[in-house]
């Protein structure tokens, strides 16, 4: 019986099988719902929203629910921060995180709902359009989960996100996606907020968050849409504003104004295609609807290790190549690189600017904001003096 | 929008389905440990997904 036993065990042992695949079995099977639990924590982790924290110059707080019930309790629900001056003026709204990879439209809005405050006028800040993007990381592209930003008084994590929403909110993407004006994209397009305008309000997630913002500019009567991108230097479509066809005169007083700044800085009109928010909100709105992009090194196809220090400095000498071989659109080179606290500053300046050319075309729009820290300041002082440290 | 969750839930079932047969083939007779290393492990994507798709 034994000799049995042993055989069959020395059988199995040779063949490669488990002597006892039940005892195996239980102890994999236990070892592996060991690591679901922490995996699934660390899973759902990506789905706590980081904390702000709101300057003096908040006035008062909304949800994009408010303006589209249907999103309620949905993950395309979004905070609207209002800062409103106790004088009648112009309305602005600035949208961060419509790409939550283009990290520095997210952290520009969250400086602004830090730091500004507004004596005429009312501006509105959204910091995640794509709230839903923000709640998981580009797969296979290896980009740090957050931006870790070392403030005096502690470390500020701002989680960095995707450009598209989060699939599991999402699913299944179309082969080809169309959207409401015709324009057609690969599938996953479907979920990128900067597709889809104006928006479905019975459509697919994106498409409603999209038409929940077109409905908001248009309940409120704002007159001025920003919109915080970044971009790769190998695209032409970089350090630009990119303007509906209302808001070119705005546009290029403000271009004006940057440049003597000493921002190197172009313009171009939204092309006739649907999708974009510069057109799809601009011929849905009343509003001058105005797009702005810096450079951001980690989103390009040549750079090196995706770490947080190349988030932050943008240094990266493989793009000095590409600079060298006139291959970029971008005067680039490795020791300055495009730091996050320049880029901020771009995207700031470009607000300042913008109120600026409003109250120069029209007085009785207005808007009035101080405590704003534009480009020269921001690169003399970081980023990090503006932003809270996580408590 | 009916459409879209009912894709969600097919995909859903095929998930499950595909779990049951990972917990069989783990403790299959015949199984070598090699299998039931990677039957044991790639459970855990599978219903990561199950519950996170919604």
């Amino acid at each position: 019986m034994d000799n049995n036993l042993n055989n069959n065990k020395n059988r199995a042992k040779k063949d490669g099988r488990s002597s006892n695949p039940r005892i195996s079995g239980a102890i994999l099977l236990a070892v592996s719902l060991c690591l679901l639990v922490y995996s699934g924590r660390e899973f759902l982790k990506m789905h706590t929203p980081d904390i702000l924290y709101p300057g003096p110059g908040v006035t008062g707080r909304a949800q994009l629910s408010d303006y589209a019930e249907d999103l309620k309790n949905s993950p395309g629900d979004t905070d609207i921060y209002i800062l409103e001056g106790e004088q009648p003026g112009g309305s602005m709204l600035v949208l961060g995180g419509t790409h939550n990879d283009e990290i520095s439209g997210q952290v520009s809005a969250i400086t602004l709902i830090e730091n500004a405050e507004v004596s005429r006028g009312t501006l509105y800040v959204i910091p995640r359009a794509n709230n839903s993007g923000a709640t998981y990381t580009q797969e296979m592209v290896g980009n740090p989960k957050y931006l870790e930003l070392k403030t005096e008084k502690g470390i500020r994590k701002i989680r960095t996100g995707s450009r598209y929403a989060n699939f599991a909110h999402q699913f299944p993407d179309p082969d080809v996606y169309e959207n409401i004006g015709g324009g057609t994209y690969p599938g996953p397009e479907s979920r990128n907020l900067n597709r889809v305008y104006p928006g479905r309000a019975d459509g697919l997630l994106v498409e409603r968050v999209g038409r929940a913002i077109v409905d908001f500019v248009n309940a409120e009567k704002i007159d001025v849409v920003l919109d915080l991108h970044e971009a790769v230097p190998e695209h032409y479509v970089v350090n630009c504003m990119v303007g509906h066809d209302r808001a070119m005169e705005m546009v290029a007083f403000a271009l004006m104004g940057l440049q003597m700044q000493g921002i190197d800085i172009k313009m171009y009109q939204s092309p006739k295609v649907y999708g974009f928010s510069h057109r799809g909100l601009g011929d849905h709105t009343e509003a001058m609807v105005v797009l702005a992009e810096t450079t951001n090194i980690i989103q390009g196809m040549f750079r090196g290790k995706p770490t947080q220090e190349l988030l932050q400095d943008g240094k990266d000498p493989f793009y000095d190549i590409l600079a060298r071989s006139g291959k970029i659109f971008v005067d680039y080179d490795s020791e300055r690189g495009s730091s996050l606290s320049e880029r901020v500053g771009r995207h700031l300046s470009t607000v300042m600017e913008l109120t600026r050319s409003i109250a120069y075309f029209s007085p009785e729009k207005m808007i009035e904001i101080t405590g704003v820290p534009e480009v020269t300041e921001l690169m003399e002082n970081g980023i990090e003096r503006y932003l809270e440290p996580d408590l | 929008m009916l459409e879209g969750l009912i894709i969600q839930w097919i995909y859903k079932l095929i998930m499950a389905y595909f779990v049951i047969i990972f917990i069989r083939n783990l403790f299959d007779k015949e199984a070598t440990l090699s299998s039931q290393i990677m039957n044991a492990f790639i459970i855990i994507p599978f219903i990561l997904r199950i519950l996170s798709i919604r």
